[in-house]
């Protein structure tokens, strides 16, 4: 007996089917030789065939498990972290690397560290713990210094701080 | 053949106290520094262009193999470690390793892969020393027509990653050859899929997409973890400690035995395929990693086998000798650590080519002994930072992971000067954490990715030699030896799939 | 507890660093030497000293390091130092050294910063597509090396030089296969031109690049193959195969095989243009250009990087500041309009 299910394999196999299915159709509109278009070809057929593949698993097969992605809230953190990430290259390159590298630490550590204060109620002791942190900070953005820019002569833009 | 009055002026010149010294050097930095992401490349380069100059050859060149050979190890202790692999080489260890590191295993891990790697790595030295002649003279029958039956013999393997479903094996293969063609076209400079971004032409360079792809994902998981669960964040620390500070057993000699096989077929992998100009240690390691995933008897392959490690690092290390086979046969530089010796010797004086080893004997066995002496080097210092870098997993995430983070940063724009690896590295962490998200396999993305500009490129040119005709392909007995392999391989594989579905289904 | 561990690990890593320092800050003091031996060598050059200070300057190199390129600006580096500037090596690879130069090309014209360049880059990338800069938005400074490639044949072709090769393919049409490096660029361009295949009935095969081409010749896959003659020296005094012709701009004979013929006593006007120079971002100070030009005048001089030069296949050939304007914009006069219209009917093809 066949029982149709619409999981959320079926859904995303469908759409990685019609998005590779509408990149296959507009390679036919591309400016280039057929054998530059060889292995893009083989490849978006073979994304598609692989949706296709996924989609009628879950479709036609009931006793396969099915699939259930963690349903924990990840979008924030799959934007933020590269975001962040990406604001410190951008900002060891335009502002310093000692600057920025110890800047992104000691933030991030403060933060932290009055969260966890606030949590526990131990706010009294906090500084010394930040004190230590932003010691901890310091030493690993020397670390740095030394190790991209002392030893690798890392090439660096000018910044104006350093 | 042999020129004994050369080998020993070469042992008297390697077996002084600065060569030793240069060496020793070469390794620990190799080691230690090689283990963050992105530097094992470039450290070499950055290190040792600038004494070549002025240092005498032998001292460069023990700076240049002690750091080859220890960044080339130390990837894979980060890897083991954190998930996060120091080189590209060591991609294909994080699966197993930091799986038995999670389960409390680290110190076995990183153990096996320290053994692993000095072993797959004296064995390819021999091979290069012993067999240099004839596998050297081997590499210039292998052209365009010869090279594309043995790459599509390695893209075979893909199938090997996919038997457990087929869908998500086949999509995760499209994603890697998607990745690989975009940019320029290797041949014509055509622009594929690039979008009109001028970064983009350079196309997606493997060590920044390897690291991002797979240590993103896993700074993802930690920062949200650190953020979303406070009440863990500062225990996560403890929680590692408390596993930890179990009194970790180390490697048993019974269990680095018992993955002869993994050790053995990491090693012939790695030395046969890392003598031909263009695999490089990557591949050799997820070609070696998937093979022996076929004959090991280790029923947790994949999710915590310590062969799974042996592999992967004996492949990784057993390319370090065979790299420099068709550089010593031909002066022909088969990767960038051969081409930066053959300049290395170039700027002494030294002209690389077919006559080498005849013209400069001494020279060459220097180097060979060279390449041994470093091996005893790079255990001993492995295993002094072992207890290191096991201590560093108990240090609390909130302070660990934004370190690693900032690391993978900078060292990803170090390995080319190039802003835009940064945002490479983080477009491939998030394709990363789709892979997963949605339980695909990752070694089919790294196969083809891997593969498909090296088949391409040949399968183009034979089609260009041969004016078309497709009989070129199977003309040389080479070609026709490489496509029974492929077709038995495959035949093998999907065989042996049938009969263990078969088993389960018996059950 | 925790707090000890992390110190204590930290201990450990900054032990780890350190040593590693050890082997930084040796790179001063070798630094040194070179200088001393320097002043051993050439006492005449004590004018120097009165320059007015030592100045840094970075000088990027399109391609990856230990090529050709890369080692030809690492000599020259090391030898401005006498001449009171420190010159950093900056390798930028990506897109046949294009990325660097536009990289360069956007830099502030006080950034002392310079391009390592030959025509490929400066004028047939940008002739074949926007690559987001051209020549003219940077100062030259000054040209100093040459490097020769040449056509190669495999061992045992049945023909000895280059008349025998064309009769060769005129006779057997379809049968010849030449493998160059990459294909719609300005060497398969020029390869085109030492053997037009409008007349000429052969294959061309683009390979990926020097060491390529000289493996799949020794390999007999290709029957010819245009590589650089550093590659295909030490291959042709083995005998894995022979250099027929040089394609030298700059000098007739290349001196390190002067026995081999140039490509003009063929009667083929198809000399490569490949010399490398030195470019400043437009703007530059032409006090700088001035005095870099000059210290490259004297390094041009200088035995040893003449010799250093000749171990990497290369010539050391110094033109100043207004010849090497007028060579890059001879080959843009005579060659580009040439080559565009060449890749015009490529890309019909």
């Amino acid at each position: 007996m066949i029982t149709f299910r619409v999981t959320l394999n079926v859904k995303i196999g469908l759409l990685i089917m019609i998005l590779s299915a509408a990149a296959f159709i507009w390679t036919y509109f591309m400016p280039l030789r057929s054998m530059e278009l060889f292995i893009p070809r083989i490849s978006l057929g073979l994304m598609g065939f692989g949706g296709f593949l996924i989609m009628l698993k879950d479709f036609l097969e009931s006793a396969e498990k099915i699939f259930e992605p963690s349903r924990e809230k990840i979008l924030p953190y799959l934007i933020g972290v590269p975001a962040a990430m990406w604001l410190y290259g951008w900002s060891f390159r335009n502002i310093g690397l000692l600057t920025s590298t110890f800047l992104f630490l000691t933030i991030w550590w403060v933060s932290i560290s009055i969260r966890d204060a606030k949590r526990t109620e131990t706010m009294q002791s906090v500084t010394p713990k930040i004190l230590k942190l932003a010691a901890l900070a310091f030493l690993i953005t020397a670390s740095v210094q030394l190790l991209f820019i002392e030893l690798l002569n890392m090439y660096m833009p000018r910044t104006f701080l350093p | 053949m042999f020129d004994m009055d050369a080998m020993r002026e070469a042992f008297f010149i390697v077996f002084a106290l600065d060569t030793v010294i240069f060496i020793m050097i070469g390794v620990v930095v190799g080691i230690s520094v090689g283990a963050i992401p992105g530097l094992a490349h470039s450290l070499p380069i950055a290190l040792v262009l600038p004494f070549s100059f002025v240092l005498p050859i032998h001292q460069t060149m023990g700076l240049l193999l002690g750091t080859y050979k220890g960044g080339t190890y130390g990837g894979s202790i980060t890897a083991i470690s954190f998930g996060t692999p120091g080189t590209s080489g060591a991609a294909a260890t994080v699966a197993d390793g930091y799986a038995l590191t999670k389960l409390g295993k680290g110190k076995k891990a990183l153990e096996m892969g320290l053994y692993a790697s000095v072993t797959g790595d004296v064995l390819s030295d021999l091979a290069l020393i012993f067999l240099v002649v004839p596998i050297g003279m081997m590499a210039p029958r292998f052209g365009p027509a010869e090279l594309s039956a043995l790459y599509f013999l390695a893209l075979s393997l893909v199938v090997v990653f996919s038997t457990e479903n087929p869908g998500k094996g086949i999509l995760s293969a499209g994603i890697g050859f998607f990745l690989a063609i975009i940019g320029r076209d290797i041949l014509t400079g055509g622009l594929r899929f690039t979008f009109g971004v001028r970064y983009l032409e350079a196309g997606f360079p493997l060590v920044p997409l390897l690291i991002g792809f797979f240590a993103v994902p896993e700074i993802i998981k930690q920062f949200k973890e650190i953020i979303s669960k406070p009440e863990q964040s500062g225990i996560v620390g403890e929680v590692a400690e408390r596993i930890l500070s179990l009194k970790e057993e180390g490697l048993t000699l019974k269990e680095f035995i018992g993955s002869w096989r993994g050790l053995g077929l990491g090693t012939i992998i790695g030395t046969l395929l890392g003598a031909l100009p263009g695999p490089g240690a990557t591949l050799c390691s997820y070609t070696a990693y998937s093979v022996t995933s076929q004959f090991s008897k280790d029923v947790n392959y994949g999710k915590g086998a310590l062969e799974g490690v042996a592999t992967a690092e004996a492949a990784n290390n057993a390319t370090c000798g065979a790299t420099f086979i068709p550089l010593l046969t031909f002066g022909i530089p088969g990767s960038s650590i051969a081409a930066l010796l053959m300049a290395a010797l170039i700027m002494e004086g030294v002209p690389v080519g077919p006559r080498v080893v005849v013209d400069h004997t001494v020279v060459v066995y220097t180097l060979f002994l060279l390449l041994l002496l470093a091996n005893p080097f790079n255990l001993l210092f492995g295993k002094l930072l072992i207890p290191v870098y096991s201590k560093l997993t108990k240090i609390p995430a909130a302070i660990l992971w934004p370190v690693i983070a900032i690391v993978l940063v900078i060292g990803t724009y170090a390995l080319n000067n190039r802003p835009f690896d940064i945002v490479i590295c983080l477009i491939a962490g998030l394709i990363g954490y789709f892979f997963k998200w949605f339980k695909l396999p990752d070694g089919p993305l790294v196969l083809s990715f891997l593969v498909t500009p090296l088949f391409e490129a040949n399968f183009r040119q034979a089609l260009t030699i041969s004016r078309g005709d497709l009989t070129y392909f199977f003309a040389s007995g080479i070609s026709q030896v490489l496509w029974i392999v492929t077709v038995a391989t495959i035949i093998l594989f999907v065989r042996k799939r049938r009969k263990t579905e078969g088993k389960i289904a018996g059950d | 507890m925790t707090a000890k561990r992390v110190f204590f690990v930290l201990l450990a890593l900054t032990l780890v660093f350190a040593l590693g320092m050890m082997a930084g800050c040796e790179e001063p003091a070798p630094e040194e030497e070179p200088e001393e031996e320097a002043v051993e060598e050439e006492p005449e050059e004590e004018a120097v000293e009165e320059e007015p200070e030592d100045i840094e300057i970075d000088i990027v190199v399109g391609f990856a390091a230990g090529g050709s390129n890369d080692l030809s600006a690492r000599y020259m580096a090391e030898k401005f130092a006498d001449y009171g500037i420190q010159a950093n090596v900056v390798n930028m690879p990506g897109g046949m050294g294009t990325e660097a130069a536009y990289h360069v090309s956007t830099q502030s014209p006080d950034s002392n910063m310079f391009m390592w360049a030959h025509p490929l880059i400066m004028l047939f990338e940008p002739a074949a597509g926007d690559r987001g800069f051209t020549i003219h938005d940077f100062d030259p400074v000054a040209l100093l090396a040459s490097p020769t490639f040449c056509i190669g044949s495999k061992a045992g072709a049945p023909w000895e030089d280059m008349d025998d090769l064309v009769q060769y393919i005129e006779d057997n049409p379809g049968e010849v296969t030449l493998g160059g490096q990459g294909e719609g660029n300005m060497m398969h361009f020029i390869a085109e031109l030492i053997l037009d295949p409008d007349e000429l009935d052969y294959t061309y095969v683009g390979l990926e690049g020097g060491a390529d081409v000289a493996l799949n010749l020794t390999g007999g896959h290709v029957d010819v193959g245009h590589l650089s003659l550093a590659a295909a020296r030490p291959l042709h005094q083995d005998g894995d195969l022979t250099v027929l012709v040089n394609t030298q701009i700059l000098v007739e004979r290349d001196p390190l095989m002067p026995d081999i013929p140039n490509v003009i006593e063929f009667g083929i006007d198809a000399q490569e243009p490949h010399p490398l120079a030195l470019w400043g971002p437009k703007g530059t100070d032409p006090a700088l250009i001035t005095r870099m030009s000059e210290a490259m005048s004297q390094i041009a001089q200088d035995p040893e990087l003449i010799a250093n030069y000749e171990g990497a296949g290369m010539i050391a050939h110094y033109l100043d500041t207004d010849d090497t304007w007028d060579f890059f914009m001879d080959v843009e006069e005579n060659m580009i309009p040439r080559f565009k219209e060449w890749l015009a009917d490529y890309e019909t093809r």
